[in-house]
């Protein structure tokens, strides 16, 4: 059994912003964070890392642990300093795939968090990331159990079954995301308390809690709300057969806070539903093994075989193999779609304004749907504007000043990065161009020759 | 809030822009948008639903109808 971990009570998830939301600290023990969230690009020093007298748990997003691809030295390093700088007591990431092996392409990344096989190959790829992250960042490791909108798989493991064998397996800890499994329930796969019940419960160290909402027929773990009373509800269950519990937290994303959104009273009702679940804790776990629901089907479908399958759904012109008459592989490639376009108007808003503005909106629509059907997504928002503006630079759309605009969007982003000085050339008077842009107006701006320094 | 107060590394520097003197520039606008930028850039997080991100900013664009939309607010 892995160590004892301190209590840490209700937290919730730290992001830019959230500290103009909370006024209810005096009820929240702890934060969460994702350091990624901070970054700006790979390999760069987190921006801005919360403070405070409470605890920060670490919880990353870089180095899921589901797939054939490990995770970087890079992405374990930065995930072990930031880890090593909150002294977070212990680091959960994703028993997901975030990267794929592509023939041609070598690594690319997924551009959204995937499914594993749930196989005893598949068991052992993910065992052996966790070891390798456990050994990286030099303290105890949780994994995320993870949403999975495919159908369950004739021949693999259930859920909690594939949950319980990685945990064992890895000699680890489990951050049950209940919203996850709660989705998956509702999604036609196995139902939440049978997946607890197969789990090593003294395993189970976090909870996490989100609201999420329906498209095309699916419930989708979108962190956009309000948790579900009934949700709630079902933590208060489980959390009694904990006996390890140690953290319960809430996830939102920051796109949804605001008035008529999350506002502080509705946040302060989250808060004290999270508390009803931490107050309930405890219990003594009947025997794991009793009550699984048999592991007689193990799956011979290998990792590389089911990554194969989900490169093939999810980003082909032309899906085959064993997944791609598959009900969610529609939704998954338009999630994957809008977490692109997502990067891409966070890094370059201007720069879409201006081909909004410049075309019909419909038109710059399909321009970035060509620029995503002719490229792998990046992890990053500046590694996928990086590689947008090489689209456009080839294709030279007629969209008069747009390069400018890329360039100085771009180039803002680098001189943080490099933290080195970066002069970006305007074809045009650029006061103009960017002010109209940042009004949202079709910019007209004098013609003539600028050059703007950006200073880091 | 203390409790919550932030440590700002290198990255949350603001961008300052250099540009000639002689130049009637509004150094203070493009700061306000690299601000915005800088709030926002980071891996999207762990979240396994819809990204509203283009949504959001889309709208800024276009009304509901998707025509064009003629704003005169700051970013």
């Amino acid at each position: 059994m892995p160590a004892k971990l301190p209590d840490l009570g209700v937290g919730v998830m730290w992001f830019p912003g959230l500290d103009g939301l909370i006024g209810h600290a005096d009820a929240i023990d702890f934060l969460e964070f994702e350091p990624a969230v901070g970054s700006i690009g790979s390999g760069h020093v987190s921006a801005r890392v919360p403070t405070s007298t409470k605890p920060i748990v670490v919880h990353g997003v870089t180095c899921a642990v589901g797939g054939t691809v490990p995770p970087s030295p890079e992405d374990m390093a930065e995930l072990a300093r930031v880890a090593a700088v909150v002294d977070s007591p212990w680091v959960s990431d994703h028993l997901s795939i975030n990267k794929l092996t592509s023939t041609g392409l070598g690594t690319v990344h997924t551009g959204f968090l995937l499914p594993p096989a749930q196989t005893e190959d598949a068991v052992a790829v993910a065992a052996r990331n966790l070891r390798l992250l456990q050994a990286a960042v030099g303290r105890p490791i949780a994994f995320e159990t993870g949403v999975n909108y495919l159908r369950p798989q004739r021949g693999q493991m259930s859920d909690g079954d594939f949950f319980a064998e990685v945990a064992e397996e890895a000699d680890c800890f489990i951050l049950c995301d209940l919203h996850n499994l709660w989705c998956n329930e509702r999604n036609g796969r196995q139902k939440v308390l049978d997946v607890v019940d197969a789990l090593p419960l003294e395993r189970v160290c976090e909870i996490h809690l989100a609201g999420g909402y329906e498209k095309h027929g699916f419930m989708l773990d979108a962190h956009s709300g309000a948790i579900d009373s009934e949700l709630v509800d079902l933590a208060v269950e489980v959390a009694r057969r904990l006996p390890a519990l140690r953290a319960v937290t809430y996830e939102l994303m920051p796109d949804y806070v605001g008035p008529e959104r999350i506002d502080d009273e509705v946040f302060g009702e989250q808060i004290h539903g999270l508390h009803r679940v931490w107050r309930a804790r405890g219990g003594s776990p009947e025997s794991p093994a009793s009550r699984r629901t048999g592991r007689a089907s193990r799956g011979e479908t290998t990792s590389g075989q089911w990554e194969g399958a989900l490169a093939s759904a999810v980003a082909s012109s032309a899906p085959t193999g064993v997944l791609a008459a598959d009900p969610a592989v529609p939704l998954y490639r338009e999630l994957i779609d809008t977490v692109r376009r997502g990067n891409l108007v966070t890094a370059l808003p201007l720069s879409y304004r201006l081909l909004a503005l410049t075309f019909d909106v419909q038109q710059a629509d399909e321009l970035i749907a060509r620029y995503t059907a002719a490229t792998p997504p990046e992890a990053w928002a500046y590694d996928e504007a990086k590689q947008f503006q090489e689209f456009i630079a080839s294709s030279a759309p007629e969209c008069p000043h747009l390069l400018c605009v890329i360039n100085f969007e771009l180039g803002a982003c680098r001189a943080v990065l490099t933290n080195e000085q970066v002069r970006v050339r305007f074809d045009c008077e650029p006061a103009e161009l960017i002010d109209a842009l940042r009004r949202g107006v079709r910019p007209r701006p004098r013609a003539g020759e600028y050059e703007v320094v950006i200073d880091p | 809030m203390a409790e919550f107060d932030l440590r700002r590394g290198p990255a949350a520097t603001p961008v300052e822009v250099v540009i000639p003197v002689s130049v009637a520039f509004d150094i203070e606008a493009l700061f306000d948008v690299q601000r915005k930028v800088f709030e926002r850039l980071g891996h999207p997080s762990c979240n396994s639903g819809a990204d509203i991100r283009f949504t959001l900013e889309r709208r800024f664009i276009v009304d509901a109808k998707g025509t064009l939309r003629n704003l005169d607010t700051t970013y």
